[in-house]
């Protein structure tokens, strides 16, 4: 497009804009590809988080504690040493569900808190949130935030104990913060 | 209007503006065309060395000459010494593998007696390196499970 006269400069000047105009636009087509190239980074953490659940819930369940205790229904303190994750949440499980309060396991040195020491020592608490859930028939017990987000990895432990057809379920849910 | 020999003259004056609005655009279009670049080939880049390190911190997970029973994320405390160090590196060579590492696990568990090991080299600044924390066990023959953090970090030269 050209014209003739004062008007020369004003029409070179029309061209320029729009062509600046269109460069601009391609230019914010490539950044947006390019933004979203590194934002698709936060898939392949989420897959990630499945294996980092699986490795944290094998860690977690086969650890043991030097020693870790509980209280009984006549008020006794029973003491176990070297017992594992697992054992004291299944122990737990069957005892609440026989008649033991929930509260017995409860304070410094118990069952709760040393599944809690270990489960915190695991798990990276400035980047990734938690719950541990244990359920055997009407009785469950937690650790950790109540889950539920949408970009969660859980993993799911099932004991099935002899004579009984309901499992003991425990399931570690992690998600990132 | 102008006539004669001059006109010429007067039209490149009159498109100056033009011309420098059509070198900004070029400019800034180029600008993102080299950072669109740039940052597709530093997310391939990330991509290969974050594979390498997944792919290396599995196999050190069932490294067999330092676990405890053949149990893949479990070792032997036993075995976590300076000879296993120099397992370690027999069979993960950097010349080979085309990156450097660094393995650090640490003992977190409640006992007194902890097993902390580490091999490798010590983490050299680099312009790309991959660290990944992994939980694990550290087995005793008490019948000890220590629960750690094996932390591995993996770099180009």
């Amino acid at each position: 497009m050209r014209s003739i006269g004062n008007t020369n400069g004003q029409a070179a000047a029309f061209d320029a804009i729009m062509f600046l105009a269109i460069l601009l636009v391609a230019s914010t087509l490539i950044l947006g590809v390019s933004t979203h190239l590194r934002q698709a980074e936060d898939v392949s953490e989420f897959s990630d988080l499945h294996t980092l659940t699986t490795r944290t819930s094998n860690a977690l369940l086969g650890s043991t504690v030097p020693n870790a205790s509980y209280v009984d229904v006549e008020g006794g303190v029973i003491v176990s040493k070297d017992i594992s994750v697992l054992d004291m949440m299944v122990e737990e499980l069957l005892l609440v569900q026989s008649g033991v309060p929930e509260n017995n396991f409860d304070g410094d040195g118990r069952y709760n808190h040393r599944i809690t020491q270990v489960l915190s020592s695991l798990v990276d608490e400035d980047r990734f949130q938690f719950e541990l859930c244990g359920r055997y028939m009407d009785v469950s017990v937690s650790f950790g935030e109540a889950g539920g987000q949408t970009d969660t990895a859980a993993r799911m432990t099932e004991i099935f104990l002899p004579g009984v057809t309901q499992p003991i379920q425990i399931t570690l849910s992690i998600w990132p913060c | 209007m102008v006539v004669g020999d001059e006109a010429g003259t007067v039209d490149i004056f009159e498109e100056i503006p033009a011309i420098l609005v059509v070198i900004v655009a070029v400019f800034i279009f180029l600008m993102t065309i080299a950072e669109g670049f740039v940052s597709y080939s530093e997310r391939r880049e990330e991509d290969r060395l974050t594979q390498q390190l997944e792919s290396f911190c599995d196999s050190i997970l069932s490294f067999e000459l330092l676990l405890f029973g053949s149990e893949i994320g479990r070792f032997d405390s036993f075995r976590l010494d300076a000879e296993g160090r120099e397992k370690l590196h027999d069979s993960f060579r950097p010349d080979m593998l085309g990156f450097h590492y660094n393995v650090t696990i640490a003992d977190v568990g409640l006992y007194e007696e902890k097993y902390d090991w580490s091999a490798g080299e010590e983490v050299r600044e680099s312009a790309l390196s991959r660290t990944t924390s992994v939980p694990v066990i550290i087995s005793n023959a008490y019948g000890q499970n220590h629960p750690a953090m094996m932390r591995v970090t993996i770099w180009e030269v």
